[in-house]
């Protein structure tokens, strides 16, 4: 063997100097501009991420003003002017006509107030008081507890009030919870104009001075949408009443349903892929396929949940074959979108399926089969346990996929009005996406408040959902 | 010791009268294994003899693993895989048609080069085949059973206290002697070895040969090793295998140990038995 390649000698060595190589400063001035590139990446990912939450979080409070939008006085007990003494009408007259009105009374009715009649004196009352009606009317908290439930009787429309009795019957509640309920229920104390979060927290003392010039008087606080209220209450057409129950429950039940019908057959399709199938042509289209499936736009979902749930199979998805009384129009019930939603999540469960039982190492299945294993008793005993920690994270993960997807349904009709929980599966029903892109478009502004108590709602649960997946993950694995 | 015939016998001789001739426990005949249009293995033919270990060495590439998995079907698993001629255990062929490769698997018992125990506690490792093949059994049998393949596997006094224990929590060298375990526990009657001791220490490499020539009194054995010296210490029968300028890998030559390594017939299994290649 001949060598033509000389050895290198240590001179060749040393001569490398170690440091001032212009081409090695270079690359490492690529590699340092790499670098910050990346980071810059990173940090522009976290701003867009914290604008979000901040932009969310802004509007969950902040200085309100209120105004009632109906007086007080109207609606409390007051007794009929004609039937009071007539110290009583001289005592409110000399309270509540002005003095110029006061002096020109010998004038008019031709006697000094003193000698007038009981009928006169009345007629003056109403003519020369700005609302002669609630003269007599006592103030809201002067009244006992069965005066004020007696006018949220009067007031309060019935279905309403029976939404208020189901949440605490009103006998149960003190005086100072009934005062509040009249105010917002009959008084109709609504906000009229709210500061954000930040605003109020920074500019306080240019806010109440604000509201001292431009609402005197007014009734103000500090207020809070995102209330145990708010998350317990029915739905109504108020920001200040208004609750998401209703839109939480259905996502409950939805995202229920729809793991229950996916998961069984998504992880069977995974199992069935991955291990029985083998390598075969038909097998890389339908994989193809699959994956193909996991990133179609979701209103195509909804379009196919439609046609096919909604319109073709409306006797089963209302209930009406199987005698359900009163079914929702057209189709749109809980099991419709629980079906949509399962069809949406069931590729994301197969592909995940399939990827956890890749991570099983094949050495696993090679130990089984040498002992005398079949391959069902391979798959079943060795591989599914050690696949499950993965298979179950996905499934997780495409709960919290199901929860927050909106776009099918609102094609194959998730209600924007719904004020009851709902009632089973032949519901008609609401969703907190839904519920929140509804608050949003209503003309009220205040309204948008109550959406973003919603939409932290929404993200809370999904980052639970989510942290769970990590968590179980991260424990299951510990145990293998 | 007497001669022994250097060509492969074309039928079994078990029961033969030849006290010096052991019986010849597996056979190959014209063995060729393809995945997909790859030939991996070109005509091989070999006995196992019973009660006598049989190493397979040769160079990386050669086919030995190949070879090894063919025994018991494991190459089965492989997509693609075929193999072409007999393969005879006590003159049956497992590849014909009408064979459970699971039965074949049981009765020729393999482990492999990286320990593989199951992520379960070591009971329940070592208990899996026999419950497979006897699901009715009693908890206090299944335990003496259990107990056996450990003593067997010289492994029962290191882990008696903590049967419940992870498999995958025991040293390498304790994982392998428990794959070991495993592997008897389903009284297999060959027991193919590949490279069983390439990823664990001297120590352990030791304890495992010690097991070895403890096992073949009941067990055919078949090894695939690189360690000369481990093929030259445990083995009785000894194949050299290379691989072709197709790939292909073949039988170049098959003896008894102290011939292959003391007075090969062929140059190259010389060259590469005293280190000068490979």
């Amino acid at each position: 063997m001949a060598r033509s390649i000389t050895e290198p000698t240590p001179q060749d060595f040393s001569a490398v100097e170690l440091r001032g190589d212009a081409s090695v400063r270079r690359r490492q001035v690529i590699a340092r501009t790499g670098r910050g590139v990346l980071f810059f990446s990173l940090v522009l990912g976290l701003v867009a991420l914290l604008t979000l939450f901040l932009n969310v979080f802004d509007k969950l409070g902040g200085y309100a003003v209120y105004a009632f939008k109906i007086d007080p006085l109207t609606i409390t007990p007051s007794r009929p002017l004609e039937e009071l003494s007539r110290e009583e009408l001289l005592a409110l007259i000399e309270k509540h006509v002005p003095e110029d009105a006061k002096a020109l009374i010998p004038e008019e009715y031709g006697a000094p107030l003193e000698e007038l009649s009981n009928e006169d004196l009345v007629n003056i009352l109403y003519n020369d008081t700005p609302s002669p009606e609630t003269l007599t009317a006592k103030p809201l908290e002067a009244l006992t507890r069965e005066e004020l439930i007696e006018v949220l009787q009067r007031n309060v429309t019935g279905t309403r009030f029976e939404q208020l009795q189901a949440e605490r019957p009103l006998e149960q509640r003190t005086r100072e919870e009934l005062i509040e309920l009249v105010e917002v229920e009959v008084l109709q104390r609504s906000v009229v104009w709210q500061w954000t979060l930040f605003e109020s927290i920074f500019n306080r003392d240019a806010i109440l001075a604000e509201i001292a010039s431009r609402y005197p008087g007014s009734d103000y606080e500090f207020k809070w949408w995102l209330t145990p209220r708010f998350i317990a209450s029915d739905q109504t057409t108020r920001p200040e009443t208004t609750g998401l129950r209703p839109a939480l429950l259905g996502s409950l039940l939805v995202v229920i349903l729809s793991i229950l019908f996916a998961v069984p057959i998504g992880v069977a399709a995974g199992i069935y892929l991955e291990e029985f199938a083998g390598k075969s042509r038909l097998g890389a289209i339908i994989q193809t396929n699959i994956y193909n499936l996991a990133g179609v736009p979701s209103i195509i979902y909804g379009m196919l949940g439609l046609a096919v749930f909604a319109r073709a199979l409306r006797d089963f998805t209302t209930g009406a074959a199987f005698g359900v009384p009163n079914p929702p129009p057209n189709g749109r019930t809980i099991i419709t979108a629980s079906l949509t939603m399962a069809l949406l999540i069931l590729p994301l469960i197969i592909v995940n399926t399939q990827e956890a039982i890749r991570a099983v190492p094949q050495a696993l299945r090679d130990a089984a089969l040498a002992v005398g294993a079949t391959k069902w008793e391979t798959v079943w005993h060795h591989v599914l346990p050690v696949a499950a920690p993965g298979i179950l994270t996905g499934t997780i993960l495409a709960t919290a996929r199901a929860l927050g997807e909106t776009a099918p349904l609102i094609v194959v009709g998730a209600a924007a009005y719904v004020t009851m929980d709902p009632q089973g599966i032949f519901s008609s029903y609401t969703v907190l996406p839904i519920q929140i892109y509804t608050w949003t478009k209503l003309p009220e502004q205040i309204f948008t408040r109550v959406a973003s108590a919603a939409v932290v709602v929404l993200l809370v649960t999904v980052l639970a959902i989510n942290l769970t997946a990590i968590i179980l993950r991260n424990r299951l694995r510990k145990q293998i | 010791m007497a001669e022994v015939r250097f060509s492969v016998p074309k039928q079994s001789s078990a029961g033969g009268a030849d006290n010096a001739v052991p019986s010849v426990k597996m056979l190959l005949e014209d063995v060729s294994v393809f995945y997909g249009t790859f030939r991996a293995l070109a005509g091989v033919n070999m006995p196992v003899y019973e009660h006598h270990i049989t190493a397979i060495i040769g160079p990386s590439g050669c086919g030995k693993s190949t070879l090894i998995r063919t025994l018991n079907r494991m190459n089965d698993t492989v997509d693609g895989a075929r193999v072409e001629g007999r393969v005879l255990l006590d003159g049956e062929d497992i590849y014909a048609p009408d064979v459970d490769p699971a039965i074949v698997r049981r009765r020729v018992g393999m482990v492999f080069q990286k320990p593989n125990p199951f992520p379960k506690s070591i009971f329940e490792n070592v208990a899996f085949g026999i419950w497979l093949y006897n699901k009715r059994i009693s908890r206090s049998e299944l335990s003496d059973r259990v107990e056996i393949a450990l003593k067997r596997a010289a492994l029962w006094d290191e882990v008696k206290d903590k049967l419940k224990q992870l498999g995958t929590s025991l040293s390498g060298g304790q994982q392998q002697r428990l794959c070991i375990a495993r592997a008897i526990a389903v009284e297999p009657e060959v027991l193919l070895m590949d490279e069983p001791a390439s990823a664990l220490d001297p120590i352990s490499t030791m304890k495992i040969e010690e097991l070895m020539l403890d096992l073949k009194r009941d067990y055919t054995i078949v090894i695939v090793t690189h360690n000369m010296q481990q093929a030259a210490r445990v083995s009785d029968y000894t194949a050299m295998m290379m691989m072709r300028p197709d790939r292909a890998g073949e039988l170049i030559e098959f003896d008894r140990t102290e011939i292959i390594f003391t007075n090969p017939k062929d140059k190259r299994t010389a060259d590469y038995v005293s280190g000068r290649f490979g």
